[in-house]
């Protein structure tokens, strides 16, 4: 079944407070997104989104204006803030539609901003391999285990 | 009101265009409002970056959230302009003075740049200080702990702060005689204000990264600059996405 989403607003805070993406495990980068998402995506990313399965949430994405300099110009694009699936729905291959929705909403909110980054950390291979199929592929390593991820929007 | 924590929105205009006239603006800024008050507290932040403004167009847009913020039609909202235009903070600080709109003026829409914004409208000497005390506490106050920092009189203290709020400077939360009223500088960042408000803790921004040692900030939107190398590699990846040359996705 195809996942609906919708853009989320102050009403959804008591839904996103609700959300589970993280086992409990080492895997703090994990932890961190569930923190960010349950508390702080609303009003921290200019857009949040929802996707819902028979309107029951299974999964979040979110994202913010965030320029690339090109050396010659300056052009505007987005931070994918976060993307993640609850954690009774990860390993179904949920994460490709979650990426389709979260750029046909980009497009929706800005069409001229098609370049797309994203910082991953590097164990989080999930995520690293689900943002290289949809086009946004490594860049070159941050601090701290985290990478620079960059594309574009598909056409 | 009760004790909730305000939201920061920041409404921004887009990437480009030259905006002319008052009716233009006036429509812009219908469609970007909310129709009705929300119970949460919004601390708007209007990011004037990436567009042109013609004079009557500033007015209208400086006019209209100012007045609808103060009228109280999206409840209890707070309004920050942010322009990196000098000239143009300075006409905004001349119109909300004209027209006694309580607004900050802001460098930027980011945090840090808020938090610095510096107060327009109609204030007083004592409301000027007032406000720069709150700044730099960077806290929610009650009377009788802003009483104690600044050393006043908590009679003088209330009236200030009862002053600022009336006019729309500050948050203000009723809470209990016995406790005290709470008031809030918009500009505080939204993560001290959560923590001070809140009554349970909720782990904040970047918590879990911070408690393994990881310093950096994946929701971080300074501009991403680009080697020489990975310009050309996106610059080629533009060009074929231009002429529908793109790979499919997973290929």
């Amino acid at each position: 079944m195809k996942l609906e989403w919708r853009v989320a607003s102050d009403d959804d805070a008591k839904l996103l407070a609700g959300f589970w993406c993280w086992s409990g495990g080492e895997d703090y980068w994990a932890e961190e997104v569930e923190n960010h998402i349950r508390g702080w995506v609303l009003s921290r990313s200019d857009v949040t989104l929802l996707f819902t399965e028979q309107a029951e949430l299974v999964a979040v994405s979110a994202f913010s204006r965030r320029n690339v300099d090109m050396r010659t110009a300056v052009v505007p694009g987005w931070l994918l803030d976060v993307v993640a699936v609850d954690l009774h729905r990860q390993g179904e291959g949920l994460a490709s539609e979650v990426f389709a929705g979260t750029f046909e909403a980009m497009k929706m909110a800005d069409p001229d901003r098609v370049v797309v980054s994203a910082k991953v950390h590097d164990q989080n291979l999930v995520s690293r391999s689900a943002a290289t199929r949809a086009g946004i592929t490594a860049l070159r390593p941050l601090a701290d285990g985290y990478w620079e991820f960059l594309g574009t929007t598909p056409l | 009101m009760p004790v909730r924590i305000p939201q920061p929105k920041t409404l921004y205009m887009g990437t480009g265009g030259l905006i002319q006239g008052a009716d233009e603006m006036s429509a812009i800024v219908d469609a970007w409002l909310p129709a009705t008050a929300g119970a949460v507290p919004v601390t708007m932040i209007v990011d004037l970056g990436g567009v042109v403004l013609a004079p009557a167009a500033l007015r209208e847009l400086v006019v209209r959230v100012g007045q609808y913020a103060k009228g109280g039609r999206f409840g209890d909202a707070k309004v920050v302009i942010a322009t990196s235009e000098h000239v143009t903070g300075e006409l905004v600080g001349l119109i909300a003075e004209q027209y006694q709109l309580p607004l900050y003026l802001a460098s930027s829409p980011a945090p840090s740049d808020v938090a610095q914004a510096t107060p327009a409208g109609d204030l007083t000497e004592t409301e000027m200080s007032t406000l720069s005390d709150m700044q730099r506490l960077g806290t929610a106050v009650t009377v009788s702990r802003l009483a104690a920092q600044i050393g006043l009189e908590q009679t003088a203290v209330s009236n200030r702060l009862a002053s600022l709020s009336g006019k729309g400077y500050l948050y203000r939360f009723s809470r209990s005689r016995r406790e005290g009223d709470l008031f809030l500088d918009p500009r505080t960042p939204v993560e001290q204000s959560f923590d001070q408000l809140s009554g349970s803790r909720t782990p904040g921004v970047r918590d879990a990264l911070l408690a393994h040692g990881v310093r950096a900030d994946p929701y971080d939107t300074s501009t991403l600059v680009l080697t020489e190398q990975e310009a050309k590699e996106l610059g080629e990846q533009l060009t074929r996405r231009q002429a529908g040359d793109l790979p499919k996705r997973g290929e």
